[in-house]
C-alpha cells in the first residue's frame, strides 16, 4: 500500500471508530495542485474526501496553524516533521490538548515551494519524526542533520553573522522599508495564536499601524523577540510573505541566541511540560536582576 | 493610429515619456518582479506574466496622508503635481482601475485618487501568453484588451513592437516609426487567438447562484485552509478596502483588508464575520455579486495574482466556480 493509500485508510479508519471530528490533510487541486484539505465527519462526500488524501513533495503546508479554530474537536492531522515540532509547541503551551489530537506522521526528504527546495529542508533534524501516533514510512529519505551537527542546523547565519552591527542594522531596516504590514508572517504562524495581536491595539499603541520603514521595523523587532525560543523554524512566515523579507533568517538568529545562551531548543518532545526560557526564571541565572 | 517599432524605438519612445512623467515599469528586484520608479530604461523587464505588486498602489498608496493636524488648525494635504506613466500594465490592471474609478466615485469624489488617475499616462502592454492562474477572457475582456490604457503596446516578434495611441492624451504622445500594415493587425490577432486560458468561468451563472447560497455549508470546507494573511487582497488589482490611522499629527488612509478578523470588529467586541468562513465568503461575493450589483461591473479582473501568491493555495476561482455544484436548498 503506498502512502496516499494509508493516510487514507487510517482517516477513514478513525472516522468509523468516532475518535475523531475532523481530519486535516492535504489533497491535489487539478488547479492549484497540493493543498490543504478539512474533512469533517458531517460531510456528505466524507468518503470522496478521503480518497482525495495524498503527501507529496508538494505539501509544503503547514497545518498546525489551523488547530487552533478547532478547539474543543477531535482532530487527526497530517504531519511532516517540521509540522510536529508545531504541535509539540502548542501543546507546550497549552493551546491543544494531546487528547483531541491523533498525529499522523510523515516521514519527508524535502518540501518546495513555487519549484524549489525550501531551505528548511536543508537543516532538518526530522525527516524522521519522533513524535506521532502513526507513521508513514518515506520511500526516500535522507538522514536527520543530529545534534552533534548542530552547528548545520543553523548555517543559514553564516553570511548573516559576518556582518557587523551597522551592517545588521541597515539590512534589517531595509528589509523593514520593504513591509507591507498585511501581517502574513503573523496569520500563517502556527504558533502566533494571540487572540489579539500587539501590533492591532488601540490603548496602548505599541505599534504604528502606517507602514513605514520605522514602524516597520518595530514589528519585525518585535515578532522576532515574541517567537524567540518559540520559534521552530517551519519557515510559514517566510514563505507568506509577499514581499521577501527573510523573516526566516531572522527568527533563526533568535533561535540560535536561545539554544547558546539557555540551552533550549523548540519543537523537541521532552520540552512539552516546561516553560519556555523567555517565559521562566531561574535561581542559577547569569543575570542578577532576574533572580 | 498604429506604429511599428523595434525594441530600440519602443525605449526611445519610453525614454521619451520621462521628460513629462516619473516612469513607473516591470523591474527584477531581489524579491521578484516589481512595478517600480525606472530611471534607466534598459532595466525594464518584457517578458512576464504579471508583476507581483500591482498599479493600484501609484494611485491608491498603502499610506496616503490626507490631512495635518495641530492643537488648533487642520489643513488638507495637497494633491500632488507629480504626474506618473507607467508602462508595462496588462489589460488586467488597467481594467482594474477602471472599475474601480466608479467606487472612488460613488457618494463622494474621492480627489486624492481621481487627481492621480487624471494625470497619469497609462502605456499598456498586451499579453502573448497566460499564467496558470488568468482567467480574464472569463469577464468579457482580453489579454489584448486597450480600452483601459493610454497607449497600447503589442510585441509582435523579437525585436518588433506595435504602438497604438488609444485616448486623447496617448494619441497626443509622439511616437516615431514605420505604419502598420493589415498584415501586423492580422498578426496581432493571431497571437491573442493563439493564448492558451486553462480557467474559464460563466461569472454570470457564478452571479446568479451567489444569490442562493450565501448560508450554504459549502464555505466553511471551501476556504477552510485560508488563514487570513490577506495578501490576496494586498496583491489584488482592485481591492481598495481602507481604514484611518493617525500617526503623530498627520491621519493616514492606509490599506485594509476584509480578510482580517478586526476588520469588521465592532467596538462593542461583536463580530458580524466570526470566522475566515464569512471573511473568505465576502471576498468572493464582493468580487462576483456585490460589486456587479452596485457598478454593473465585476470586481476581480482575472488577474491570477491572489492564487498565485496565496501561501495555503486558496483558489478563488474554483471556490467561485464551486458554487455551482452546490445542490442545497
Amino acid at each position: 500500500m503506498g502512502m496516499n493509500e494509508e493516510i487514507g485508510r487510517i482517516a477513514g479508519d478513525l472516522f468509523a471508530k468516532k475518535k475523531i471530528d475532523v481530519f486535516l490533510g492535504y489533497c491535489h487541486d487539478e488547479h492549484v495542485g497540493a493543498r490543504p484539505i478539512y474533512i469533517s465527519s458531517g460531510d456528505t462526500d466524507l468518503k470522496k474526501k478521503i480518497e482525495q488524501l495524498m503527501f507529496d513533495e508538494h505539501c509544503v503546508m503547514s497545518l498546525p496553524g489551523f488547530l487552533g479554530r478547532l478547539r474543543g474537536e477531535r482532530v487527526g492531522i497530517v504531519a511532516k516533521g517540521c509540522d510536529i515540532k508545531c504541535i509539540i509547541g502548542l501543546l507546550q503551551e497549552h493551546q491543544v490538548s494531546r487528547e483531541n489530537l491523533v498525529i499522523v506522521a510523515v516521514e519527508c526528504d524535502h518540501v518546495k515551494w513555487k519549484g524549489e527546495e525550501m531551505d528548511k529542508c536543508k537543516y532538518c533534524d526530522v525527516h524522521k519524526p519522533d513524535f506521532y501516533d502513526h507513521i508513514m514510512k518515506g520511500a526516500r529519505v535522507r538522514d536527520n542533520v543530529t545534534a552533534d551537527k548542530k552547528k548545520k542546523i543553523f548555517s543559514v547565519l553564516e553570511k548573516y553573522e559576518k556582518m557587523t552591527s551597522a551592517e545588521k542594522l541597515a539590512f534589517w531596516k531595509k528589509q523593514a522599508k520593504k513591509c507591507i504590514r498585511c501581517y502574513a508572517c503573523r496569520q500563517a504562524c502556527p504558533l502566533c495564536f494571540c487572540q489579539e495581536c500587539a501590533a492591532q491595539q488601540n490603548v496602548p499603541k505599541y505599534i504604528p499601524d502606517v507602514a513605514n520603514e520605522n514602524a516597520n521595523y518595530m514589528w519585525l523587532m518585535n515578532r522576532a523577540y515574541d517567537l524567540a525560543g518559540r520559534c521552530t523554524g517551519c519557515m510559514e512566515c517566510d514563505r507568506a510573505c509577499p514581499v521577501g523579507i527573510p523573516w526566516y533568517l531572522l527568527n533563526r538568529k533568535m533561535a540560535k541566541t536561545i539554544a547558546v545562551n539557555f540551552g533550549f531548543v523548540s519543537g523537541k518532545k521532552e520540552n512539552i511540560g516546561k516553560k519556555t526560557p523567555l517565559s521562566d526564571w531561574s535561581e542559577d541565572d547569569p543575570d542578577k536582576w532576574v533572580r | 493610429m498604429k506604429i511599428i517599432v523595434d525594441k530600440k524605438g519602443l525605449l526611445k519612445f519610453i525614454d521619451s515619456i520621462r521628460k513629462k512623467y516619473r516612469l513607473i515599469a516591470p523591474v527584477q528586484k531581489d524579491e521578484g518582479l516589481f512595478f517600480d520608479a525606472v530611471s534607466n530604461t534598459s532595466k525594464i523587464v518584457f517578458d512576464y506574466i504579471n508583476p507581483k505588486n500591482t498599479a493600484k498602489e501609484f494611485f491608491f498608496p498603502i499610506k496616503d496622508p490626507i490631512l495635518r493636524y495641530d492643537s488648533d488648525s487642520i489643513e488638507e494635504v495637497k494633491k500632488s503635481k507629480e504626474n506618473i506613466a507607467i508602462f508595462g500594465i496588462r489589460p488586467c490592471d488597467a481594467r482594474a482601475l477602471s472599475v474601480m474609478d466608479k467606487v472612488f466615485n460613488w457618494d463622494t469624489k474621492d480627489g486624492l485618487y481621481d487627481n492621480r488617475r487624471k494625470n497619469a499616462l497609462l502605456i499598456g502592454f498586451g499579453c502573448n501568453k497566460a499564467g496558470d492562474h488568468c482567467f480574464c477572457t472569463s469577464f468579457g475582456y482580453g489579454p489584448h484588451e486597450s480600452k483601459d490604457v493610454d497607449v497600447m503596446v503589442y510585441q509582435l516578434g523579437k525585436d518588433e513592437f506595435m504602438v497604438l495611441g488609444v485616448s486623447k492624451r496617448g494619441v497626443g504622445c509622439v511616437v516615431s516609426g514605420k505604419k502598420a500594415s493589415p498584415v501586423h493587425e492580422s498578426r496581432r490577432k493571431e497571437l491573442e487567438k493563439g493564448i492558451v486560458f486553462k480557467k474559464k468561468m460563466d461569472v454570470d451563472k457564478v452571479y446568479k447562484k451567489l444569490d442562493t447560497v450565501f448560508d450554504s455549508d459549502y464555505w466553511t470546507g471551501a476556504s477552510f485552509h485560508c488563514i487570513g494573511c490577506g495578501t490576496c487582497t494586498f496583491l489584488c488589482p482592485s481591492c481598495h478596502c481602507f481604514c484611518m490611522s493617525d500617526e503623530r499629527n498627520i491621519r493616514y488612509r492606509i490599506w485594509d483588508s476584509c480578510q482580517f478578523a478586526c476588520f469588521t470588529k465592532h467596538t462593542s467586541g461583536h463580530n458580524p464575520r466570526p470566522t475566515q468562513r464569512e471573511r473568505y465568503r465576502q471576498r468572493v461575493y464582493h468580487k462576483f455579486s456585490y460589486y456587479k450589483k452596485n457598478f454593473g461591473e465585476h470586481l476581480c479582473v482575472g488577474c491570477g495574482r491572489c492564487t498565485l501568491h496565496c501561501p495555503m493555495k486558496v483558489d478563488i476561482f474554483s471556490i467561485a466556480n464551486g458554487t455551482l455544484d452546490i445542490n442545497e436548498k
